[in-house]
């Protein structure tokens, strides 16, 4: 054994000594936390209501900004494009950008942890808005002082598109505003209608009325055309497989699926609140009932009629099976247009594919006695401020929060790299209105149709559910309804399930 | 040829597809990347069988020549170069010296192998239940977003390795060596840097490889601390799925890019990884 004297080696550090060092080190740390600290430095030039609007955007110059946001297209472009409002404000913002998940953790810990590392945040409606609404500055407050700048085109509900901004906006409450609506993903119905046209012969011999897709065309005809296009592959013919849904990982876009099922029957809500402003207690769940029972059913048949790789597609996943020309149609958000119409990378571009609206509920299917609608559902980011953040720092957050989604940006992006506008002053921007109509150079445009005209309008918007566990709630629909349709469970076992979980979640 | 001659010679050719299934299994990946890599957009979704360039579809250069020359894969090289090389040196510095000392020497209140374990214990500590905590710190001290939170964090979770590998090197190095040098007048830095570390400088090279290789390959501290100016290789492949898709194409090429730093330094080192990994397997 190698030889040690004693008291060479391990010399025992004395307690005294000890204390000196943790203490140290705390003091170290404290020091750090107080650089960080001053390092949110905000200049402020005093303005009066009366000042001009340069000395308004520019009451703030030299204050620095971050922006966290997801990694979608508006944020990219904003990102490449920070100059004119540097011009403007002399603020300089950073945009740094994450998965969706991502950005909810980073984003939660700064809320609620008090801190304000992040001054804007992307309130992507419910899984940042509902959980996190109380920790979001009121936007009302800004909107109303006269020493801010204001937009010309306003803030009400005028200035953006039908819905957006109770969607993103608007939690639990109208007494405060928590977001400006920043994007928007609408689902919309995508369908080859060079398939449909090519096909509709013979399906019509077979199911006794022609293959199109209308705003009337209903979710049992989706199932007929999914049928229609199985049995051909199976007969041996070089089909795409008819139709396809999200039922992958993305927990979020799964429960936006049914739900579009659920809502065009009757407009079935999960729960009884006011949908557009959700409830922090919204009660016991509707799931469980006959309703929803008798849908799940119809949804499994429908899954049972899919891509065969239908429980692995999650949103990203689906618009590539359909672009590679798998699918003959899929309900997908309308910011996807501009990659299915890159002809560099999809099958189904230059002509082929047509927009509708989501499908509509079928008469024979609604259980409760409620309307058939083309249920509709989105995403819609907002824009937030962090309640966090000093007074000076929120109301400089505020300058950006409204440069950002203004009319210029947007159109901006739109043109640019395929955004999506919140704000209905884009309409009537030059080439906006041609764009609709191909060909086009800004083919998120051939959507606004069925998305801005018709899918986000009452009555087949549905915006829930709004709740504090709204996340939660995703995980238990995506895990439940994926036993059902991979056949673990029956529909009714699938939606007592769910319900139990729910209320459970819920305190109930 | 006799029974016994044919017996070995169906041992030879079952054991040879074997490893032949084996090595196939584990390069399949890489070739279906560098054949994704070298598709167009519309052929990644669409070509069907083993994807050979030249029979199932036309090869193109462009994905490369479109990526490998932008900003962002360049930075993303660089950065998880420096995090990786800085993270691996650190882990050295401070495990190395670590190990000899549960070799060499006697801990009063935990036994030494109590100590070994309790570093053993690091690797197997998910690291998914320390990004929170770690990100709150790197917040706290303003560096999020900075290689030099990656490097920390990575040297944290690469320095067990370091103490469990190099301490068994010291334990098989002879112990006289350094007794040798103390009885000629020696003092215990003296033994230890003359004598114990260029003996154990091999396997000291092989260990650094495989925790740069490991760093290299890190992703879950670097998605959840990097935002945009660390971001590394890892998270730049990833960063090919945006919300308008998955760009199989760009993500072939990312790999691919990936690959080569660590393949043609094992390359380089390969002798000294033989050396280190072997060192100490047959006693005298």
């Amino acid at each position: 054994m190698f030889y040690v004297p004693k008291n060479a080696i391990y010399k025992r550090i004395p307690r005294r000594r000890f204390l000196e060092l943790g203490g140290g080190v705390a003091t170290a740390l404290g020091a750090g936390s107080i650089a960080v600290g001053l390092s949110s430095v905000v200049t402020r030039s005093p303005v009066q209501a009366a000042s001009s609007d340069d000395g308004k955007w520019k009451q703030y110059s030299g204050t620095k900004l971050v922006f966290m946001s997801e990694n979608t297209p508006p944020s990219f472009a904003i990102r490449e494009n920070l100059k004119p409002f540097y011009d403007l404000t002399g603020i300089e913002v950073e945009i740094l950008t994450d998965d969706l998940p991502v950005v909810q953790q980073k984003v939660g810990i700064d809320l609620r942890s008090g801190q304000a590392d992040f001054h804007l945040n992307y309130v992507q409606d419910k899984p940042i808005g509902a959980p996190f609404a109380d920790y979001f500055a009121n936007l009302n407050d800004f909107v109303n002082d006269d020493t801010l700048p204001q937009d010309p085109d306003g803030m009400g509900a005028d200035a953006w598109f039908e819905n957006f901004l109770d969607a993103c906006g608007t939690m639990y409450t109208r007494d405060r505003l928590i977001a400006f609506p920043y994007d928007s993903a609408v689902a919309c119905t995508f369908y080859r209608q060079d398939l449909f046209e090519q096909h509709s012969p013979d399906f019509e011999k077979e199911y006794g009325y022609r293959m199109e897709f209308t705003n009337d065309t209903t979710w049992k005809n989706v199932y007929d055309f999914a049928d229609f296009f199985k049995k051909l592959r199976a007969s041996g013919q070089d089909v795409p497989y008819g139709y396809a849904q999200h039922q992958g990982s993305f927990a979020w876009t799964a429960q936006l699926d049914i739900q579009r099922l659920m809502f065009a029957h009757g407009r079935w809500t999960e729960f009884n609140i006011d949908d557009k402003l959700g409830s922090k207690e919204p009660g016991p769940t509707n799931w469980g009932d006959e309703s929803s029972v008798f849908l799940m059913e119809k949804w499994k048949e429908l899954a049972d009629v899919a891509h065969p790789d239908n429980l692995a597609n999650d949103t990203l996943q689906l618009n590539t099976v359909y672009q590679a020309g798998q699918i003959a149609m899929q309900v997908q958000y309308h910011e996807f247009a501009a990659s299915i119409e890159d002809e560099n990378t999809s099958r189904a571009a230059g002509g082929k594919t047509a927009y509708a609206a989501c499908p509509k509920g079928e008469a024979s299917w609604i259980k409760n006695g409620g309307e058939a609608v083309n249920g509709t559902n989105c995403g819609i980011g907002g824009i937030g401020i962090n309640n966090n953040a000093s007074d000076d720092l929120k109301r400089a957050a505020y300058l950006f929060a409204i440069w950002s989604t203004s009319k210029n940006t947007q159109y901006n992006v739109l043109k640019g790299v395929g955004g999506t506008p919140t704000r209905k002053a884009v309409m009537d921007m030059p080439g906006v209105k041609e764009a609709r109509q191909r060909p086009t150079d800004m083919p998120n445009a051939l959507t606004f149709d069925a998305v801005y005209d018709y899918g986000i309008r009452d009555p087949h918007f549905v915006l829930g559910p709004k709740i504090p566990e709204a996340n939660e709630y995703y995980q238990i629909i995506l895990t439940e309804v994926q036993k059902c349709i991979s056949g673990q469970t029956e529909p009714a076992e699938a939606c007592e399930a769910i319900r139990d979980q729910v209320d459970d979640l819920n305190d109930i | 040829m006799g029974e016994r001659g044919a017996a070995a010679q169906l041992r030879w050719a079952i054991f040879s597809i074997i490893a032949i299934a084996v090595t196939m299994a584990f390069l399949f990946p890489i070739y279906w990347s560098f054949s994704q890599s070298l598709r167009n957009p519309a052929d990644t979704f669409t070509v069907a069988g083993f994807g050979i360039p030249w029979v199932n579809f036309d090869p193109t250069l462009e994905n490369w020549l479109d990526q490998v020359g932008t900003p962002e894969t360049t930075r993303a090289l660089y950065n998880s170069t420096v995090i990786s090389v800085s993270a691996a040196i650190l882990a050295l510095v401070l495990g190395t010296p670590a190990a000899y000392a549960i070799a060499r020497f006697q801990f009063r209140t935990w036994k030494n192998q109590d100590i070994t374990i309790w570093f053993l214990s690091q690797r197997i500590l998910p690291p998914v239940a320390t990004v929170i905590p770690f990100y709150l710190i790197m917040r706290s001290l303003n560096l999020l977003d900075t290689h030099l939170a990656l490097i920390l964090i990575n040297a944290t979770f690469i320095l067990p390795f370091v103490v469990v590998i190099l301490r068994q090197t010291f334990l098989e190095l002879p112990v006289e060596l350094e007794e040798s040098a103390l009885v000629d007048g020696a003092n215990y830095w003296v033994a230890f840097w003359r004598v114990a570390l260029p003996l154990a400088a091999p396997t000291m090279a092989a260990t650094g490889l495989i925790i740069f290789a490991f760093s290299w390959n890190e992703f879950l501290f670097a998605v959840a601390i990097s935002s945009q100016n660390v971001i590394t290789i890892p998270v730049h492949i990833a960063g090919a799925v945006d919300t308008r898709g998955v760009q199989f194409w760009f993500m072939g090429v990312r790999a691919m890019v990936a690959v080569i730093p660590p393949v043609l330094i094992a390359l380089i080192a390969q002798r000294y990884i033989v050396r280190g990994l072997t060192l100490g397997a047959v006693k005298g």
